[in-house]
């Protein structure tokens, strides 16, 4: 769970080689580079190898390649970009985690059942196996593949077929018919296959022919049976060489050949055309699909954040850049809508708030009001209560000092207080608010 | 390995205004192209492209440079893209461009496309001191791909 993105191509690059196939063997067949006898569907055909799906695996965004080609893209891309996040060869989407999954068991198992000709025909093997048999094959059965000289001493590769008489075949020997010299094991396929002057027979006439000149007796073999020169193109009648000279002065298909031809070539001339416009026409669809992409970072930003909140229908795939516009416009415009509501619901709300402040506010101020008044009808009452009391000190004081007071009745308060200054600051603060109330 | 097998297949009726010069191995291939529309930059010529694939081909990206030829003539086109010396900043040919299910017959008809859509008779910026001081093989420079419409 917790391996590095390394580790899990690793893994990958392991599990390529460890088929049910596998063995310590000389000659590990790449499945990729064989040669395929059945033709097969194009759509199994892996964009990356161009043959036929090798254990394919299926990517994030549904594209299917053999193990092995992918994993050796990622491999390459981890190590020469140094990100994590590899991308799809074939549409370039980004993949969050190298994980693949494999395809279903019917695939594999209509790939596997693909013939193929086994990797040694050039050697001579002219097997055809199925594609999940031929490592088998080359393991324990070819007869070209080569193996060790039972000859312990000699260290010259020798084909399997060659070790059932167990000595070593690696001295020189010459071949009878020219005289050239060959190591022993090569003689045989030597004098079967190549010698130019081993004799071989003709298969029409029978005559004893030397290699080097069968294909000129083939030509004029009288034995030999020609098809018409419109067999092409529908003529059924084949003789030897004379019957079929006088055959062709009247054949009316013969006469037609130039231009059925030229109308062959036209056709196989539209044809390569309509492959290449075809070509061209994905090459433009993958550059379209980068441009998409490029656009497409800066649209999912606008786009996720009011769509996780509100409906989040707008993220699927869009057949055109104009059509992905105009949606990005209207899910835009939405958001706007919302937001203007929003803000006219907090408008309302807030002068709500604020009116109820203010009534209590207000009842509150009367509230003061009214207990302000009541205290300078106390001060009031307390003011006029103590001239009352000092008038009447006075009267006693002007035995003292009366001159005095009899001037002026306000200031007075200070003069026979005067000691005590409280009272005295208490009176003018009252004074001066008097206007105020 | 399969990438022989695979450039093997390469088709014998290869894409108008595009053909194999010479593939003697799976090591080094000659390619001529063509412009095909009558673009006055390119009229009546002919370019040859050098395709170089390494032993990781296609999993890695081939080395693609035009390259000069006295006979038949051969030279370099003129584009803002192509320096001088023949190497091509051209951002299917990096790294990071590259994806192993293009092939060269696809990088051959972009190359053809870069040059149909040019309209600038010029070298890019910097290109005689690029030219002067590069040592680097194609494949290892790193481009700043500025403009991705051509
Ligand atoms: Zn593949
Ligand atoms: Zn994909
Ligand atoms: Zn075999
Ligand atoms: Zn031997
Ligand atoms: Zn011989
Ligand atoms: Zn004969
Ligand atoms: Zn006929």
């Amino acid at each position: 769970m917790e391996s590095t993105p390394e580790q899990i191509l690793a893994s990958l690059l392991d599990e390529a080689d460890a088929g049910p196939t596998r063995r310590r063997s000389h000659h590990p067949v790449d499945l990729r580079a064989l040669d395929y006898v059945d033709s097969y569907d194009h759509n199994l055909m892996c964009a990356i190898c161009h043959s036929p799906f090798v254990r394919p695996v299926t990517l994030e965004c549904e594209h299917v390649f053999c193990q092995r080609c992918i994993s050796e893209t990622m491999f390459h891309q981890g190590q020469d970009l140094r990100t994590d996040s590899a991308t799809c060869p074939s549409c370039r989407r980004k993949l969050h985690h190298p994980a693949t999954t494999p395809v279903t068991k019917i695939l594999n198992q209509i790939l596997d059942e693909l013939r193929v000709n086994c990797p040694f025909r050039s050697a001579g093997c002219r097997e055809v196996k199925h594609r999940g048999q031929i490592q088998d094959h080359v393991d324990k059965y070819c007869d070209y593949v080569e193996v060790e000289c039972p000859l312990e001493t000699c260290l010259l590769p020798v084909q399997r077929k060659d070790i059932r008489e167990p000595r070593c075949l690696h001295g020189l020997v010459k071949c009878e018919d020219c005289r050239m010299s060959f190591l022993e094991k090569e003689l045989e396929s030597h004098q079967k296959n190549h010698c130019e002057a081993g004799k071989v027979s003709c298969p029409d006439c029978k005559a004893q022919v030397s290699r080097r000149d069968l294909a000129i007796h083939a030509e004029i073999c009288p034995e030999a049976v020609f098809p018409c020169g419109a067999a092409q193109y529908g003529c059924d009648f084949s003789a030897q060489l004379e019957t079929l000279l006088d055959h062709e002065t009247t054949c009316p298909l013969v006469k037609l050949v130039p231009f059925l031809k030229m109308q062959n070539e036209r056709l196989v001339a539209h044809e390569a055309a309509l492959k290449h416009l075809r070509q061209k026409n994905s090459i433009l669809e993958t550059s379209f699909s980068t441009i998409q992409e490029t656009l497409n970072p800066s649209n999912n930003n606008l786009i996720d954040l009011p769509s996780s909140s509100t409906t989040g229908s707008d993220t699927g795939p869009f057949d055109s850049t104009a059509h992905h516009l105009l949606s990005l416009h209207e899910s835009l415009r939405e958001e706007v809508n919302r937001v203007s509501a929003a803000v006219e619901h907090l408008d309302a709300k807030a002068s709500m708030m604020i009116m109820n402040a203010n009534l209590t506010i207000k009842e509150d101020l009367s509230h003061t009001n009214a207990a302000i008044a009541g205290m300078r009808m106390q001060l009031h009452w307390l003011v006029s209560a103590r001239l009352q009391n000092q008038q009447r000190v006075g009267v006693v004081g002007t035995q003292r000092s009366g001159e005095r007071l009899g001037s002026t009745s306000g200031n007075n308060t200070a003069g026979p207080s005067g000691s005590v200054e409280l009272p005295v600051r208490r009176l003018s603060d009252s004074n001066r608010q008097d206007p105020k109330l | 390995m399969f990438a022989s097998k695979r450039l093997g297949k390469i088709q014998k009726s290869l894409p108008p205004g595009i053909d194999l010069v010479s593939a003697p191995d799976f090591k080094e291939w000659q390619m001529d192209i063509r412009v095909l529309d009558s673009n006055p930059l390119y009229l009546n010529q002919t370019y040859r492209l050098r395709f170089r694939f390494s032993n990781n081909y296609p999993i890695e990206a081939p080395e693609v440079t035009f390259t000069t030829l006295t006979t038949p003539p051969r030279p370099i086109p003129i584009h803002p893209h192509v320096y001088s010396n023949g190497i091509i900043c051209l951002d299917l040919l990096g790294t990071q461009g590259w994806s192993p299910v293009q092939n060269v017959e696809s990088v051959c008809m972009s190359i053809q496309s870069m040059l149909t859509g040019n309209t600038k008779n010029e070298r890019p910026p910097g290109n005689e001191e690029f030219v002067a001081r590069n040592t680097q093989r194609p494949r290892d420079i790193r481009f700043v791909y500025e403009d991705s419409s051509v």
